[in-house]
């Protein structure tokens, strides 16, 4: 059986070698591609007779199946090749080793794209703030990074270098004027970035806006998007990830870093038409530049390969895990030896900790994972109806404007509170990091010298943090699917951050006011001791917490923060976080935000992880109803002009061919597509053509007048075929795992009808109680 | 015009690597100051050579007890720290001249290119149907390019070349081209426009 052989999503036992050995058992399938094998050549180097066969149209499915093996046929015939020259030799070698080659320059140049994006946004972020006049190009914290004026480590931009523009306009720093002015600049660089932004978004590069990440889900498990992935959304998604995030808007870099590298990915691919030409070998190299682009985000190589194989990938063989890794590990590579930051790592929030923690402290951790749940499932929920009243009403109609429109409020709302005003990579690492010796922040302000009794700054940051917490939550609602590049995973963390800060501090509180309290086991407040109790580490796992909520990431998460921390010490509780958050997510809506947002906009994704438990059969889905309304075509007896009558009556995407009408015995299945394009071809190329000329899917050896076109090359013979009498959790499981776009439903041999991939998403929203007609795309 | 950008881009990024420098290499110190009863924490920064480490850092730590000036015995941890400008620089300017050549590109369609279009019409005819004729196979042969916008020139050459009608207009071939390949990514980004902001198909 085929479906043993080829592997689905994460059962990684094939890489392609070990499908070739298998396959050449000499099966049905395998059979039909030896004998159309001359157009299934694009290595050959001659030029295919029909030019477009094997692609697939804007907004459809394609078929894993036929890509495959298209694949395996120029394998078997560039190796049955390498024996009669040198330079086939050296063909086979670079075809044997591209896979690696394009996954290390996907990784390079994912690797240098992250660096300048890391660069450009630090820099430009900080110009909201004031100028380095005698050297540009440094942000706040570069310009001063020399000057020894510097008392404190978050104190940045209180240098002489460092000018704010209250200081350049008004010559002073302080006093109500000064403020005004600080303020108004502030949100006029807000203004002028976002709108730059969302210019460029909709005159260069429409498809540049959002996340991406549903539709780099939806791209990989089989879907066509036409330029999604092409140079211009590249360049425009780069240059607006850098505007939006300086413009203050409430938006991460992380997600969109996945999109950037998939365009990476797909536009290298070109490179190697191995790759290329073939959908679903692309896919393999898109798998890995997901990987890259996670692991520049995060700094986290191994998270990014984990976040490629668990949320986004479909399809992913062995040696596309291999592949992965490789290449994030040469992006992170490329990244962290650029050193955007001029810290050493390649995240702005990067964290150490080596306090150790209690086996009491799991239960609030276990808290923060049920708060995290709650806050994320309160996320999802409103910013999904949002993102419909937006599609729905007239809002849609006014993209700049509600860009626009969201950065003055969201600038006007974050400029008076400190923690809202500063970047919010930059409130991460407030968060995430300890207090020690050189901070001087309000968080850090306690009393005494073992650092766990709150002063009164403690208490006053707490309540600008809630207020904070509030903001966030509201403007990323807001935000979340405006049409300018914006990610979600800053703005989770930074929420969860805060709620974990909070939840540590009082912590914190507890232990030093009772220090002898059962739980905490004798290990506070022993002399001499500092501390028991870190609220960074509470920051972290409460971050962690509703990130999961909100992706229901689980494996991935867990490594992309303990690859943050450089500790694997607290794997634990942020797993116990993690999956608190999970359970409870699941528990009070049905799925993470990017599922929703596949949903929300009707993709043609079928999730793999649901079941289906329902007991209809093949006979009651499948198209059509009626046997007597299948459109067919026959082996031998229809005309050109009959052929191109269906076509033009007919809107589907294939047409299984029968022997005779009568006897509706099967014989193949021929895409519109290429039968469209041969018929073009036919027309052009063979004199004497009439309406009346013969369709032939037959071998044909006597002349017949008119002459006939022959077009048993376009003709798949093996399409996969099932009776009507399977159960539909058959049916639905063979599409998910072997990446079928179609398959055909017969009763004693007899053809009956076809299913497709839209009918399965209808089934599944059928039976979900959801409108099936929300199934757009084919 | 764009090799004129991209020369002044270049001009002014050497003009600009020569002009003087930060430093790249510090030692950022954490001193600890014992003063009387009163202990507290200072940071201090000091420039070193690159690859330092660290031991022969100078701190002028200068504490006043008692109105007498008099050093004070810090504890300090040094941990050295390296950093490059210059890749900022680049950077910084690299994304200045994209986001101007963008923002350049982006008024010239907006308010140019309206213009010229209104004059030129009449020229634009034999081109037109041209472009007609060849529609359809011009399509398929975009379209083996998949998610990429610009067909692969090589296609697009043999094809030229041996259509007739073409090759008459050989003299200025090479801008036809780029305006027909222009022509076409305006098309398709009108489509994507279309897909987003009207119909709300995807990317909601």
């Amino acid at each position: 059986m085929r479906v043993k052989k080829l592997t689905e999503r994460n059962v990684g036992i094939s890489s392609d070698d070990d499908m070739i050995d298998i396959t050449t058992s000499g099966t049905m399938t395998e059979r039909t591609l030896n004998q159309r094998s001359p157009i299934n050549l694009p290595g050959s180097g001659e030029t295919e007779d029909i030019p477009g066969i094997g692609q697939y149209e804007d907004f459809h499915t394609i078929d894993w199946q036929r890509d495959i093996a298209r694949d395996r046929m120029r394998h078997r015939y560039i190796l049955k090749r390498k024996q009669n020259s040198f330079i086939d030799l050296i063909k086979s070698a670079h075809d044997a080793w591209s896979g690696w080659l394009c996954v290390l320059l996907v990784g390079l140049v994912t690797g240098t794209v992250a660096a300048i994006i890391d660069i450009g946004t630090s820099w430009m972020s900080d110009l909201k703030f004031g100028i380095c006049p005698q050297a540009f190009w440094l942000n706040m914290e570069q310009c001063c990074w020399s000057s020894n004026e510097t008392s404190f480590e978050l104190d940045k931009g209180n240098c002489s270098q460092w000018f704010y523009w209250s200081e350049i306009m008004t010559s002073s720093n302080y006093g109500p004027f000064a403020y005004i002015v600080s303020y108004l600049f502030y949100i006029a660089w807000a203004l002028l970035f976002a709108a730059l932004a969302a210019g460029l978004v909709r005159m260069f590069a429409p498809y540049a806006c959002g996340s991406g990440v549903p539709e780099i889900k939806t791209i990989l498990s089989g879907f066509i998007i036409r330029g999604y992935l092409g140079k211009w959304t590249l360049l425009i998604k780069s240059v607006g990830i850098m505007m939006c995030v300086s413009a203050g808007l409430s938006l991460g870099k992380e997600g969109p870093m996945v999109h950037i590298a998939s365009c990476i990915g797909n536009i290298l691919s070109y490179l190697f038409p191995k790759y290329g030409r073939n959908e679903a070998k692309k896919r393999e190299i898109l798998s890995a530049a997901a990987a890259a682009g996670v692991s520049v985000a995060f700094g986290a190589p191994i998270g990014g390969v984990l976040f490629s194989l668990e949320e986004v990938s479909y399809y992913f063989p062995l040696k596309t895990l291999w592949r992965s890794f490789f290449c994030a590990l040469v992006a992170a590579f490329v990244l962290s030896s650029i050193n955007p930051f001029g810290n050493e790592h390649s995240v702005m929030f990067y964290v150490e900790y080596h306090r150790p923690w209690m086996f009491f402290e799991l239960i609030p951790f276990i808290g923060l994972g049920i708060i995290g749940g709650v806050i994320a499932t309160v996320f999802i929920k409103c910013n999904i109806k949002w993102c419909r009243f937006r599609k729905t009403s007239i809002l849609g109609q006014y993209p700049v404007m509600e860009v626009l429109l969201l950065t003055a409020v969201t600038a006007i709302l974050s400029y008076p509170n400190p923690y809202t005003r500063m970047g919010t990579s930059q409130l991460i690492y407030l968060l995430f990091s300890q207090c020690d010796v050189s901070s001087n922040d309000g968080l850090c302000d306690y009393t005494n010298d073992k650092a766990n009794v709150a002063g009164p700054g403690v208490y006053t940051a707490m309540l600008l943090l809630s207020m904070a917490f509030v903001l966030k939550l509201v403007t990323t609602i807001f935000t979340f699917g405006i049409k300018v590049p914006c990610g979600l995973f800053i703005p989770s963390l930074a929420m969860g951050g805060i709620t974990g800060r909070i939840v540590g501090i009082l912590m914190q509180q507890l232990a030093a006011k009772h220090p002898h309290l059962w739980f905490f086991d004798n290990s506070c407040g022993l002399l001499g001791q500092e501390g028991c109790i870190t609220p960074g580490l509470y920051a972290m796992v409460g971050a962690a917490a509703v990130l999961g909520g909100v992706t229901r990431m689980t494996v991935s998460l867990v490594v992309i923060m303990f690859e943050l921390t450089g500790g694997v010490r607290y794997i634990v509780p942020l797993m116990a976080a993690v999956m608190a958050s999970k359970w409870v997510g699941d528990a009070l809506g049905k799925e993470g935000m990017y599922d929703a947002h596949i949903q929300l906009n009707g993709y043609p994704f079928l999730d793999s992880k649901e079941d289906i438990v329902h007991t209809a059969l093949a006979a009651d889905v499948m198209q059509p109803r009626r046997a007597e309304n299948l459109n067919v075509l026959t082996q031998s007896s229809m005309s050109l002009e009959d052929t191109e009558i269906l076509l033009k009556e007919t809107e589907h995407n294939g047409f299984p061919v029968v022997v005779s009408r009568e006897s509706q015995y099967l014989v193949g299945y021929v895409l519109r597509r290429d039968l469209q394009l041969a018929l073009e071809n036919a027309k052009r190329t063979i004199d004497g053509l009439l309406p009346e000329s013969l369709i032939l899917f037959t071998d044909i050896t006597q002349q017949v007048m008119p002459p006939p076109i022959k077009l048993k090359k376009i003709l798949d013979m093996a399409p996969i075929t099932i009776t009507d009498q399977t159960p539909m959790e058959t049916v639905v499981d063979m599409f998910r795992k072997l990446g079928l776009r179609q398959t055909l439903v017969t009763h004693n041999g007899r053809l009956l009808g076809v299913i497709t991939k839209k009918d399965i998403l209808r089934y599944i929203k059928q039976v979900d109680n959801e409108d099936p007609s929300s199934v757009l795309f084919h | 015009m764009v090799k004129i950008i991209v020369m002044v881009g270049v001009l002014s990024l050497i003009t600009l690597l020569k002009a003087e420098s930060y430093e790249d290499a510090r030692c950022k110190c954490v001193c600890t100051i014992v003063n009387g009863t009163e202990m507290y924490n200072k940071l201090y920064i000091a420039n070193v050579l690159p690859s330092n480490d660290c031991n022969g850092v100078s701190l002028p730590i200068i504490g006043e007890v008692n109105n007498t000036k008099k050093e004070l015995c810090p504890r300090c941890t040094c941990t050295y720290e390296s950093r490059n400008t210059t890749t900022m620089k680049v950077v910084v300017l690299i994304v200045l001249c994209v986001i101007s050549c963008l923002v350049m590109y982006m008024s010239f369609l907006l308010c140019l290119e309206p213009m010229m279009r209104r004059r030129k019409l009449v020229g634009a005819y034999v081109e037109h149907t041209n472009e007609e004729v060849c529609s359809l196979l011009e399509a398929t042969i975009s379209d083996s390019g998949s998610f990429d916008e610009a067909p692969p020139a090589v296609s697009l050459n043999t094809r030229r070349g041996s259509d007739p009608m073409v090759s008459i207009a050989n003299s200025s071939n090479v801008l036809n081209r780029f305006g027909h390949q222009q022509d076409k990514w305006k098309k398709q980004v009108k489509e994507q426009r279309k897909n987003i902001y009207d119909r709300h198909t995807i990317l909601n």
